[in-house]
């Protein structure tokens, strides 16, 4: 390799190892953070890795129910999640949703969902958006008699305008 | 250092890095091909003006690409969402086989990209390390070993070459940092140090295909495996350097992710980390086999 080379390779993995073992935070150069942050996004190579880590978050489930103008029961609007990998991806999103619980990011999640609701069937104009959390309990409390519990972690209706 | 890192090593673990990598592309869309609209759709579960709003200013987002494309020919912006896919999915192909490979991995490269930045609601350690792997193709040497680039005379055949051992090495460092990370991270919090962690997680509905209930009348259980999790992932980036204890070391990993698989149902994530440390030390793990069977052999001829 050249020199050119060897000067890249060493500030590549500089980038991997000072977000990895967390320096970045202490780095107060926004530039500096900027540019970590941006080589992060197209390369995906320094990040942190930390995957169920430190613990294990809570399983959560969308229940999306259309109403039309007339209709006072909705229907389920059912998302095709025929196998695992499908229903990761469903987990996922509402991980991302519920991340830093915040409602404002939760309110756009929902808007989102009620618009695509809105957008399959154009006579849909209201959209009951409920997300339950699976809370598991610690094995200790499982032996005792408590089990998975599925609790209302948040709720809206989506009206169209 | 730099000694260390310049080493010429075979070519035929890019063959399986260049290949393995495709098919990983190919086999992600197509499980997801019926929800694609869904998941990456201008009016998807998570919209492109959202999303849009999410990415860095210059990234790459399908709506662009879409609206580009819409233009010239004249289609809908679904329309045009799915050609990319089928754009992606020719480039997956041509990668394969080693067909204009450099700008082949450039589109995987950034079409994948896009689709991560599009559908950022719905990504995980799939596509993290799926991404991963696509920038470092950018630079890896894929098409000198059985590619269509040699049969067109773009390549030539080698047997060994440096750009394979530095290509190697790059991955072997990055999945050292990655399983250090992973295991630091998970030993900050009580979950993974009590078993708690694999108990939650066997527990959860979503990943809930055998029942392990009984665990909680036997916690020593998840405890055990939290620790065979932590050893085996800090201790990857002490053990996998050191001759014939890597190839248990590599075993563990693989079962790790296969456990993963069987018992999670992630098997594309499964599928993506094993490929990544078979392709980093599965070349040095096989020499080292060899070479302690060779060893065998000339002691029982002695004997």
């Amino acid at each position: 390799m050249n020199k050119t080379l060897r000067l890249l390779f060493v500030i590549h993995f500089a980038f991997a190892a000072v977000t990895v073992s967390h320096l970045y935070e202490l780095i107060h150069c926004p530039p500096v953070n900027s540019l970590i942050n941006l080589y992060s996004s197209y390369t995906y190579t320094n990040r942190n890795f930390g995957f169920f880590a430190p613990t294990v978050n809570d399983d959560y489930e969308l229940s999306l129910r259309a109403f039309n103008a007339q209709d006072t029961l909705g229907h389920e609007v059912s998302l095709n999640a025929s196998d695992t990998e499908n229903r990761i991806r469903f987990l996922t999103m509402l991980w991302h949703f519920s991340e830093g619980n915040s409602k404002s990011q939760m309110d756009l999640f929902a808007r989102s969902w009620g618009l695509y609701c809105m957008n399959n069937d154009s006579t849909v104009n209201q959209v009951l958006i409920a997300v339950y959390k699976h809370e598991v309990p610690a094995m200790t409390a499982y032996k005792n008699g408590e089990r998975i519990s599925k609790n209302l972690y948040y709720q809206t209706t989506i009206y169209a305008k | 250092m730099f000694k260390f890192i310049e080493v010429v090593k075979p070519t035929y673990p890019l063959l399986f890095y260049r290949t393995g990598l495709a098919l990983i592309c190919i086999g992600k869309f197509a499980v997801l091909y019926h929800n694609y609209l869904i998941f990456y759709g201008q009016y998807g579960l998570i919209q492109w003006s959202i999303s849009k709003v999410n990415a860095y200013p210059y990234a790459p987002h399908l709506g662009d690409f879409s609206i580009f494309l819409g233009r010239i020919f004249q289609l809908s912006m679904d329309d045009a969402s799915q050609l990319i896919m089928k754009v992606f999915f020719c480039s997956s192909l041509f990668l394969f086989f080693g067909l204009f490979t450099r700008l082949s991995t450039i589109l995987c490269f950034v079409l994948h990209l896009a689709f991560i930045n599009t559908g950022s609601g719905i990504i995980y350690g799939v596509e993290v390390f799926t991404q991963l792997a696509l920038f470092y193709a950018l630079f890896f040497p894929l098409n000198t070993t059985y590619s269509a680039d040699i049969a067109l005379g773009l390549s030539r055949y080698k047997r060994k070459s440096l750009g394979a051992g530095i290509a190697i090495r790059l991955i072997q460092f990055q999945m050292c940092l990655v399983y250090l990370s992973s295991g630091i991270e998970k030993c900050l919090g009580r979950q993974w140090l009590n078993g708690e962690a694999i108990w939650r997680t066997l527990m959860m509905p979503i990943f809930k295909t055998y029942d392990f209930s009984w665990m909680a009348w036997y916690p020593v259980v998840p405890f055990l495996i939290g620790i065979f999790v932590l050893i085996v992932e800090i201790g990857y980036v002490v053990f996998m350097w050191k001759k014939n204890i890597r190839v248990w070391w590599l075993a563990m990993i693989i079962a790790l992710h296969l456990g993963i698989g069987i018992f999670m149902g992630m098997w594309f994530f499964a599928t993506v980390m094993i490929f990544l440390s078979v392709f980093a030390f599965g070349d040095d793990v096989l020499r080292d086999i060899l070479k302690g069977r060779a060893k065998e052999v000339s002691w029982l001829k002695q004997g």
